[in-house]
């Protein structure tokens, strides 16, 4: 075989793993009150929940989904969902801003992912 | 503690929000249509041929001396298709048609017909286009050139609007690498079409229509320019990243892969080509190596496959696959047509030799 036959299924497997780690990175996140693995604020949640997104939208459009099952397309889906919604529901207890060192690198970090955000979604509008 | 109502239904909403875009955006991977028409017998022969990939329409057209069969899934004799690269073929015959007119000859410098300037393309020959020894690449090679194909790929946008001024500036910016030796090139055909228009005083579309589907008979095929130009229910292709391809239209590049056609056109070209009735048939006539064990005429290939020469070109666009392939000596040949991308060569040289490729 040609390795360049399995190309689809290494970008398949990256960009649907890669979307399916951040929203489980998210709930995880979400969940906890303390600890390094927590929501700093909400810059961060939004950074990480841009991130799901930006995985989620390459995936669509750059997944051969002529050789991975569509139901992969629904797991991410779900998964991001999932995430989505912990991140609402977690949201009022977040700072707006931390005060720590971090909290200026987390907002350009989260404004950053949501421009890089608007390359795929913008040619998700082309495609439909 | 629990949260305030107003945030579970609000997170409840985000997560509604998210399944609805992703269900409606979802990747559409189409099935064989359960639909068939057609000679039983081929249709028995075809469906287990087409198990594997993904398929929508399809229709396979067996050629057998006198008789042609049909066999159609979700489609007819008057489905159309995108026929992509099997257009070579048509220009290929073109070339063939314009050496017996005296228009040019074989050995014609492309640079005689296309003002290349003193770009290494302007050396190469039509005989050299025609079978993909130019040494040109296969693709437009300027960067900004190479990002829009592949956004377009990426989209399953066309990647060949381009006009004749801009191709002819594709060709003389490239090198030539390899000359001489089997190079697939979509440029070289490209270029090899619009030179022969140039050497007739006329366009390519008006050429081929004028050479090669009028004089078949081939009166439901077409080279669209825009949509406008395509049917109201023209078949709709689909690429491998489930979702609706746009046409490719006939602007330069369609003499590598502009052209529309449907089963009963291509049925009348490939039964004309066997009889050695069409014009320049004389294309299919293997003359050189074409570096992979085969040989090659003007773009039409020609190998030993199940102990019979087969003569071939597939074809293949955003969002459709084509193949044909004929035994000359037997009388015999297959077509098939579909409108995704999966391959139909396997299917079509299984049932034009009876062994599988």
């Amino acid at each position: 075989m040609d390795p360049l036959d399995l190309l689809p299924y290494a970008v398949a497997v990256f960009l649907n793993g890669a979307c399916a780690l951040s929203a489980c990175g998210v709930l995880v996140r979400a969940r906890r009150d303390g600890g390094r693995h927590r929501l700093l604020d909400r810059w961060d949640a939004l950074a990480r929940t841009a991130n799901t997104f930006f995985f989620l939208v390459l995936a669509l459009l750059l997944t051969s989904w002529a050789l991975v099952p569509v139901l992969v397309w629904y797991l991410v889906l779900a998964l991001t969902a999932a995430s989505a919604a912990a991140v609402v529901l977690r949201w009022p207890e977040l700072r707006a801003r931390g005060a720590d060192p971090g909290a200026a690198s987390r907002r350009l970090s989260a404004i950053g992912t949501l421009v890089l955000l608007a390359f795929p979604a913008a040619a998700l509008l082309v495609v439909v | 503690m629990r949260p305030p109502t107003r945030v579970i239904a609000a997170a409840c909403a985000a997560a509604a929000l998210v399944l609805a875009a992703g269900v409606a955006l979802r990747p559409v991977v189409p099935d064989l249509s359960a639909e068939e028409a057609g000679d039983p017998g081929l249709l028995d022969r075809a469906r287990p041929l087409l198990a594997g990939g993904v398929h929508d329409r399809v229709s396979v057209v067996e050629i057998d001396g006198d008789r042609t069969r049909f066999a159609h899934f979700g489609a007819d004799d008057h489905t159309d298709y995108e026929i992509g690269s099997v257009a070579k073929t048509m220009t290929g015959l073109l070339l063939a048609d314009a050496v017996e007119r005296g228009e040019v000859t074989e050995d014609t410098r492309l640079g005689a017909l296309v003002e290349l300037g003193d770009a290494p393309a302007a050396d190469v020959t039509l005989a050299e286009l025609a079978s993909h020894r130019s040494g040109l690449p296969r693709l437009p090679s300027r960067p900004r050139d190479q990002a829009r194909l592949a956004l377009a790929v990426t989209l399953g946008g066309d990647p060949y609007r381009y006009d004749v001024d801009t191709l002819t500036d594709q060709v003389a910016a490239a090198g030539l690498s390899g000359r001489g030796e089997s190079r697939y090139s979509n440029m070289g055909t490209a270029v090899l079409g619009q030179a022969l228009a140039e050497a007739a005083g006329s366009d390519y579309r008006t050429l081929l229509r004028e050479r090669v589907l009028d004089p078949l008979g081939m009166d439901e095929s077409l080279l669209p320019v825009s949509e406008a130009d395509l049917p109201e229910d023209a078949t709709v292709g689909h690429t491998e990243r489930g979702r609706r391809a746009d046409p490719w239209l006939a602007h330069a590049y369609a003499p590598a892969g502009g052209v529309r056609s449907t089963p009963a056109d291509m049925e009348r070209y490939v039964r004309a080509l066997l009889e050695g009735t069409a014009p320049g048939t004389a294309a299919m006539e293997p003359r050189w190596d074409d570096g992979h064990g085969g040989r090659i005429g003007f773009a039409w290939v020609v190998e030993d496959h199940g102990g019979a020469e087969v003569t071939w070109h597939n074809g293949g666009s955003g969002g459709f696959a084509a193949m044909v392939a004929l035994d000359r000596e037997a009388g015999r040949a297959v077509l098939a047509f579909g409108n995704t991308t999966t391959g139909l060569e396997p299917l079509a040289l299984e049932l034009l030799t009876g062994e599988a490729p």
